[in-house]
């Protein structure tokens, strides 16, 4: 199932805290106004768009803890490409602001996301009278090479253009995937993901609600 | 106040258009261009640099002041090249094999331009091969090498064995960063040095290239 209807709005925020730019910070009025400048631009390069698909592990990825054959949604969700080429131009020009200022957009473009699907899952899995019980992401709780399956399992090269290297890397890079573990019991709905497993300690986004 | 000074100050407050405007001014006085730079650009870089490993200054002050060096630099190149001025030293920095991410190898890439280093950025997903040709062909003191995932880190240490069994390992600084890189790591790979950010990726450089010198 493919979610293009995100329309999503920058969260000036979230974009300022990425970046480490604080009410107090000197800077703060300047990245303020460099985002209102940017926004239109920004807007127009990002293109999100995602797929669920709920699958079963397949015999090549199956785990201990996620044996072949277990009930899973796989999501898959980017930004397209254009988002990072207009950094990475703004990088090669020397101006680091506005490339910092547009990656960060991106992350929370990505971010904001979160809550459309989240709603759209709520729905498939009423439909289906299922609940989850957890959110598997890479590389805490599951290991790299299932973004392979993930990929594989959304049709993300034909639905969303995201292609996928030995590295397992996707591109576009600003690209997210992840697996929910589906159970029959429909009053569990576990799809946040929990800051508090993640190891991602210096994570910006660390204890920041998506909703 | 000389004008160099006016030009570091106003650097380090990121005042891009400033900068800009005394730099044209001061060269139209008749200043020399490596005055400029050494007296005005790079030190006032040198400074934000030692303010942000102190906690004194954050992201957002580092970034506004790369800018405004670059905005002095582009009115300043033409002439240090006329002027015939050699670099500090010369970084061949990109992103490993496999590794598609640069948002970081660009910081290190602006911080290391603003430490007085030439860059030759080779890009994102560079190979062995493009590494070491790089650095051969542009005669480079230093190799820089970022990865953001575990799973292409490993490619790091392909290019310091390529170097090794080309005989070529001394003759080049080799750095290393990223999310998932950490001092440990670097030493296993036999790296030279690991640096958390970019403002410490620059103060290592400089250090290494000045000791060279």
């Amino acid at each position: 199932m493919k979610i293009s209807d995100f329309q999503i709005k920058l969260n000036h925020k979230t974009i300022l805290h990425l970046l480490d730019c604080n009410e107090n910070s000197p800077q703060y009025s300047e990245f303020l106004e460099e985002i209102h400048a940017l926004e239109p631009e920004i807007t127009k390069t990002l293109h999100p768009e995602a797929v669920i698909a709920f699958c079963e592990i397949d015999d090549k990825y199956g785990t201990d803890a996620l044996p072949q054959g277990t009930p899973v949604i796989c999501l898959l969700a980017t930004v397209g490409e254009e988002i990072s080429g207009l950094a990475s131009e703004y990088f090669r020009n020397g101006d680091c602001v506005s490339g910092m200022i547009v990656d960060a957009a991106a992350d929370d473009c990505l971010f904001q996301m979160e809550r459309v699907l989240k709603e759209a899952i709520k729905e498939e899995c009423a439909v289906r009278k299922l609940g989850i019980s957890g959110r598997l992401e890479v590389p805490n709780e599951i290991p790299f090479y299932f973004q392979k399956m993930i990929w594989e399992k959304t049709h993300a090269q034909e639905e969303l253009n995201v292609t996928i290297n030995d590295s397992f890397m996707m591109n576009p890079v600003k690209s997210n995937c992840c697996i929910y573990k589906l159970t029959d019991d429909i009053t569990m709905f576990k799809i946040q993901h929990d800051c508090s497993k993640c190891t991602s300690t210096s994570c910006k986004l660390r204890h920041m609600s998506s909703v | 106040m000389a004008i160099t000074e006016d030009i570091s100050e106003f650097l380090q407050k990121g005042k891009a258009k400033n900068v800009k405007e005394l730099v044209q001014q001061a060269l139209d006085e008749g200043i020399g261009p490596k005055v400029i730079l050494n007296d005005g650009l790079l030190s006032a870089m040198m400074i934000v640099g030692k303010k942000f490993k102190n906690n004194e200054v954050y992201v957002p002050e580092v970034l506004v002041a790369a800018r405004a060096m670059n905005a002095g630099l582009s009115i300043l190149e033409p002439k240090l090249v006329e002027a015939g001025n050699e670099s500090l030293g010369k970084a061949v920095i990109g992103t490993v094999k496999g590794d598609l991410h640069d948002i970081g190898k660009n910081l290190v890439a602006i911080m290391l331009k603003g430490a007085g280093i030439e860059v030759v950025d080779i890009g994102v997903d560079a190979d062995v091969q493009k590494f070491i040709d790089k650095a051969e062909e542009s005669n480079a003191d230093i190799i820089c090498m970022s990865a953001l995932l575990t799973t292409t880190m490993q490619n790091m240490k392909d290019v310091i064995d390529e170097l090794q069994s080309r005989g070529l390992r001394d003759k080049y600084v080799v750095m290393v960063g990223g999310a998932p890189i950490n001092d440990t790591f670097a030493k296993q790979i036999g790296a030279d040095f690991y640096t958390p950010d970019a403002a410490s990726a620059a103060e290592v450089a400089r250090n290494q290239l000045l000791a060279r010198a």
